[in-house]
Formats: structure tokens, C-alpha cells, sequence
């Protein structure tokens, strides 16, 4: 089941177009990576997906429903969002988590119990329930990183967008949180799209690559089937090559051939 | 429940007991002698409609039309001051943010003023409303790019420089208007002395705008932590803080107009209460509220009490106490970093 679709997706800043023709369709259990030079849109790409940033031209479906249809409170309980920076407040962990449960709750009430069970679930999925009392801005950068996937899960939506979320971790961590979101997409049937830097990484993890170059798409598709040394030279303007080593397929720049 | 929420619910019940006990005691004080029996009688009597004719009719003037007036100006607007000041420093995610820096005070005060010049003090409260309604139209619109990117300081320095044409036009009103120039310097150093026939109107716009306020605890919880992120998790971002601020504004407008500009609850108070119980906004909405009943009215009682303060308005020493007082808490707070 298509999760979003994009047809002709114009999108950026008032007069500024930043991406331009952009089409695309993520289906349920899906995990798609970003891959894009500094610069070339993703982070306008994922805030127009989540509704931070009204499309200059073109329509986003999200659940077959236009995007511009859904209330601010209906389109949390769909698509989650794990950004990159947070002001830092001093909330514990737990309350940082229990925020994602705002969308489900109504106005005059307050968090019921359901709601804390599926908090507790959703940090103990994420492996973080132990920190639960400690403040968020005492926490280490993965165990952040945590909490924001924690927070996600307990909006219980259908669409996850990340925004690097491996930057700033350790490789035990950047490993540690792609595997847990690859699981969350197929058990959880979500579909996930993430900007990421590490191609490797994204190659490993990702069911789907899409390439960004100049706010275009430059291929979009199975990881397999679309990753190409030709069209990372074309993306990053440097030759790669591609390895392949017991059935797993690594890139490197060709620089040091 | 869990022991930081428990801690927090004990310090709000406990405040609110020093709150009553305070404002009772300051009922006993002043140069007629009133015993606390007749006291209670009085309060039971005109609150309640309980009567037990134990009290003169001279010490239910003194009691209920003198001193009971001064207590609960001090408690309604030390708490309307200190809410708004709460909000105002999460919308704008800016620590120094407070109805005065927005002008909001400023606008109150003019409104005020030239109800005042036009001989028409009958609409004090609705002119203080206009002004302070006025200015933060003006400065949101002259900082409007501010409040939808988000760039916090935008509306702040368009607030600074409002209040400064507000007060040059305050300014001016007096100059040229001598005859009436102690009537509105006590805008600009704020009283409770003044005896005002609103306290009803008072006590309703400041429990209903609290009420909106704490209907509100959680968008201003995740307000906190930015702008985007409050859009991801779903808080219509742009509405809810419109309403907030015309809500605090209303609260603003009404403080000023029965007590003229007093400075620094709005401020140093929401800094103290958070330190306390954390960022939680609906337990620091009501410890805001308390506090800041609390630090006026001690402020007051302080004019009351000592002779050699009994001339000098509130403001006045809210601002002796609490400018110190605040950079008390920015030397910390720099220390820390």
C-alpha cells in the first residue's frame, strides 16, 4: 500500500525553488535513504513532506489523502519526524517521549494510562526505558538519538522521516539505530525515509535509494537495482567505485586506486 | 505519580498555604488595631454572606474597603504578571522575554494615561486594553517575519523600540499636561493604593486567562522545544501562539490599568519557579501564579510595614528587590556555563 506519493513536487522558500518534478511513491515497510550532496534539498525535501514547508507546486498524497487536507494534529498521528536539533530544554527523557503522544490526546484531558503503556513500550523497543528519569540534555548523543526514535514510536504513526540520524554517533550506535529502524519498518509495516551521508551505510540498511542532485531526482529505486558507480560519479562529480565481498556490495572513491 | 510531580503538587499546596497566611497577616497590619477574630468575620461575612456582627462597621471598612482591596491587587496582579511572563518567555523562547520588553506594558500604561487626559477614567480598564492590544498588533506586525520564522529576537527588538515611542509618548502627555502629571507617574511606577471598584472584573479575566493558559501546559511544553519540532508533533504552532499572546496581553492590560507598571515579577519569577520544578508548564503555570502573589504582596507588605518605605510605590521596590535579585540569577546561570 503506497504510503506517500509525490507527483510533480515543486517545493522551498517563497520565490527560491529549491526542489523541482519530483516524483516518487513509498510503499508500507519500505526504508528509503536520501543520498544528496550538502546542499541539494533533503532537509527541505523532508520538511515539505512533513508539512513544515507548503509545496510551491505539485500535490503530496499521504495515505491517499492530500497532505493540505490533514490538520496539524492528524498529520502528527501519521508522519514523525526525528530532526537533528532540538532546542535543548530540561525535560527527562520520558517527558521528551510521553510529547509524542500529544496528537492522540484531546485537548482537556490528560495522559491516560494507555498512553503511558505505549510510551513505556516505545522506549523499552528503543532500549532506552532505563534512562527514563534522566534529562535529556544529560543523555549521550545515541542515547538522544534514542529518545527521538522513542518520541517517533509513540506518535504510533505510518510514515518515519529522519534527518542524519546517525550523525554525531559512534559506529556502534550508527549501526545500532539503522538495524532497529530496518526492523521497525518491516515489523511495524511503516515506511521510513532518511537523509543519510554514509552510502555504505544506507547500502546496508536502506530497502531503497533515492539520489538527489541539484534538487532533482537523479535515480530512485531498490538499492540494488539503481546503485551505480556511474551515477555517484555523476551525483558527487568524482569517480567511485563499487565491491562487492561475500554478497554484500561496498562503495569508495576511486581516488585511491 | 512520580516523586518530582509529588515534590512539585507539595510545593504548590504548600505556597498557597503561605499565600493565605501571608495575606491574612497583613490584614491585621496597620495603624488601627483590628483583632484577628473580627478579622475572619469580616472576610466570612462579605466572601461568604456568613454573618456573625462581631466587627464595627468602621473596622468592615478598614478590614474589607482599605486593606482586604491593597491584598488581593497585590495577589491578583503579582500572579497575572508572573503567568504572563511564563508564557511570554516559552513563545518567545527567549529568557528576558516579558510583557514589558514587548511594549505590551507600555501600550497599557499610554491607554491609561489618555484615558486620563481625556477625563474619562470611567474606561480606564478598556483604554489600557486598547493600548496594550495596539502595541502587540504593531509589534507583531512590525516583527511579524519574526514570529513565523521563528527568529525570536525580530520581535523582541521591535517590542524594545514600541515601548520606547510609548514612553516618549508618555512623556510628552505629561509635559504637556502638568496639572495631571502625578496622576500618571503612578503608571509609570506602579501602586496598589489606588482603590479600584474592578476587582471582580479583575479576578475573572486573570482566573480565565490562567485557565486558558493551563489548557494550553502541553502546546507550551513542546513549544519549548522549537518551533518545528511543536509542528511535527502536531501543535497548530502559528494559532496557538496568537491566542497565548492575546490571552497574556488581555492579563497585561489588566494588571497595568489597576496598578500601573509594575516591572520584574513577570521576569524573575518564572526563572525561580522553573529552577524548581522543572519545564513542566502545568505545574510552573500555577507556582508562577503563587509566587508572583507572593512576591508582590511581600513587596508591598514591606512599604506597609517600614516607615521609611511607606512613601515609595511598589514598583519601585519590586524593581530595589528584583533587578538585584536577577542578576543574582544571570551570574549563576554563567557560572554554571
Amino acid at each position: 500500500m503506497s504510503i506517500l506519493s509525490l507527483h510533480n513536487l515543486y517545493a522551498g522558500y517563497g520565490a527560491k525553488t529549491i526542489l523541482s518534478n519530483i516524483n516518487l511513491t513509498v510503499e508500507a515497510g519500505q526504508f528509503v535513504s536520501i543520498i544528496a550532496p550538502n546542499g541539494t534539498g533533503k532537509s527541505t525535501l523532508l520538511k515539505t513532506i512533513a508539512g513544515a514547508l507548503s509545496p510551491l507546486q505539485g500535490e503530496i498524497r499521504l495515505c491517499q489523502q492530500p497532505l493540505s487536507a490533514y490538520s496539524r494534529r492528524d498529520l502528527a498521528k501519521k508522519t514523525a519526524v526525528v530532526a537533528s536539533d532540538i532546542d535543548s530544554v530540561n525535560f527527562s527523557a520520558w517527558q521528551m517521549v510521553m510529547m509524542g503522544r500529544f496528537p492522540h490526546i484531546p485537548r482537556f484531558s490528560s495522559p491516560s494510562e494507555a498512553d503511558k503503556a505505549v510510551v513505556q513500550s516505545a522506549m523499552e523497543d528503543a532500549a532506552i526505558w532505563p534512562k527514563r528519569d534522566s534529562l535529556y540534555s544529560h543523555l549521550s548523543q545515541g542515547e538522544k538519538q534514542k529518545v527521538m526514535i522513542a518520541r517517533a514510536l509513540a506518535q504510533q504513526s505510518e510514515l518515519l522521516l529522519l534527518d542524519e540520524p546517525t550523525a554525531h554517533l559512534d559506529i556502534c550506535n550508527q549501526y545500532g539505530i539503522l538495524q532497529f529502524i530496518k526492523d521497525l519498518a518491516k515489523r511495524k509495516q511503516m515506511a521510513v525515509i532518511a537523509a543519510i551521508h554514509d552510502i555504505n551505510l544506507a547500502l546496508h540498511f536502506s530497502t531503497h535509494l533515492l539520489f538527489l542532485k541539484d534538487g532533482k531526482i537523479l535515480g530512485n529505486g531498490p538499492a540494488d537495482e539503481v546503485l551505480s558507480s556511474e551515477i555517484l560519479s555523476e551525483l558527487y562529480g568524482m569517480p567511485f567505485t563499487l565491491r562487492r565481498d561475500a554478497g554484500t556490495v561496498y562503495v569508495r572513491p576511486a581516488l585511491f586506486e | 505519580m512520580k516523586p518530582i510531580t509529588l515534590k512539585a503538587y507539595t510545593i504548590i499546596i504548600f505556597s498557597a498555604l503561605l499565600l493565605s497566611t501571608i495575606a491574612f497577616f497583613m490584614l491585621t497590619v496597620g495603624s488601627a488595631t483590628i483583632s484577628p477574630s473580627a478579622i475572619g468575620s469580616v472576610l466570612l461575612d462579605q466572601i461568604f454572606g456568613i454573618s456573625q456582627h462581631n466587627f464595627s462597621p468602621i473596622e468592615q471598612v478598614i478590614v474589607w474597603e482599605v486593606r482586604w482591596q491593597r491584598i488581593a491587587l497585590a495577589i491578583l496582579v503579582g500572579s497575572g504578571l508572573a503567568v504572563s511572563g511564563t508564557c511570554f518567555q516559552t513563545i518567545f523562547k527567549n529568557p528576558l522575554a516579558d510583557p514589558f520588553l514587548l511594549g505590551v506594558s507600555s501600550g497599557a500604561a499610554l491607554g491609561a494615561a489618555a484615558s486620563i487626559l481625556l477625563h474619562s477614567t470611567q474606561f480606564l480598564i478598556p483604554f489600557a486594553f486598547f493600548g496594550a492590544i495596539m502595541s502587540l498588533i504593531f509589534v507583531s506586525l512590525v516583527g511579524r517575519q519574526g514570529l513565523i520564522a521563528g527568529a525570536s529576537h525580530h520581535l523582541l527588538l521591535a517590542g524594545i523600540a514600541c515601548s520606547s515611542l510609548l514612553n516618549a509618548l508618555l512623556s510628552a502627555g505629561m509635559a504637556l499636561n502638568a496639572n495631571k502629571m502625578h496622576l500618571i507617574v503612578f503608571w509609570l511606577l506602579g501602586s496598589l493604593t489606588n482603590y479600584t471598584d474592578s476587582l471582580l472584573p479583575l479576578l475573572f479575566l486573570i482566573t480565565a486567562g490562567f485557565l486558558i493558559t493551563m489548557v494550553f501546559a502541553r502546546d507550551l511544553d513542546i513549544l519549548a522545544l522549537g518551533d518545528n519540532e511543536a509542528r511535527f508533533l502536531g501543535v497548530d504552532v502559528n494559532r496557538v501562539k496568537l491566542l497565548l499572546l492575546i490571552v497574556t496581553t488581555l492579563i497585561t492590560g489588566a494588571c497595568v490599568s489597576v496598578s500601573g507598571i509594575i516591572g520584574f515579577i513577570g521576569l524573575i519569577i518564572p526563572h525561580m519557579v522553573r529552577k524548581i520544578v522543572g519545564p513542566e508548564h502545568f505545574l510552573l503555570l500555577p507556582l508562577s501564579a503563587i509566587w508572583g502573589a507572593l512576591f508582590l504582596l511581600l513587596a508591598d507588605s514591606l512599604t506597609r510595614m517600614l516607615p521609611l518605605l511607606s512613601s515609595i510605590p511598589v514598583g519601585v521596590v519590586t524593581a530595589l528587590f528584583g533587578s538585584p535579585f536577577f542578576l543574582y540569577i544571570l551570574y549563576l546561570t554563567g557560572r554554571r556555563q
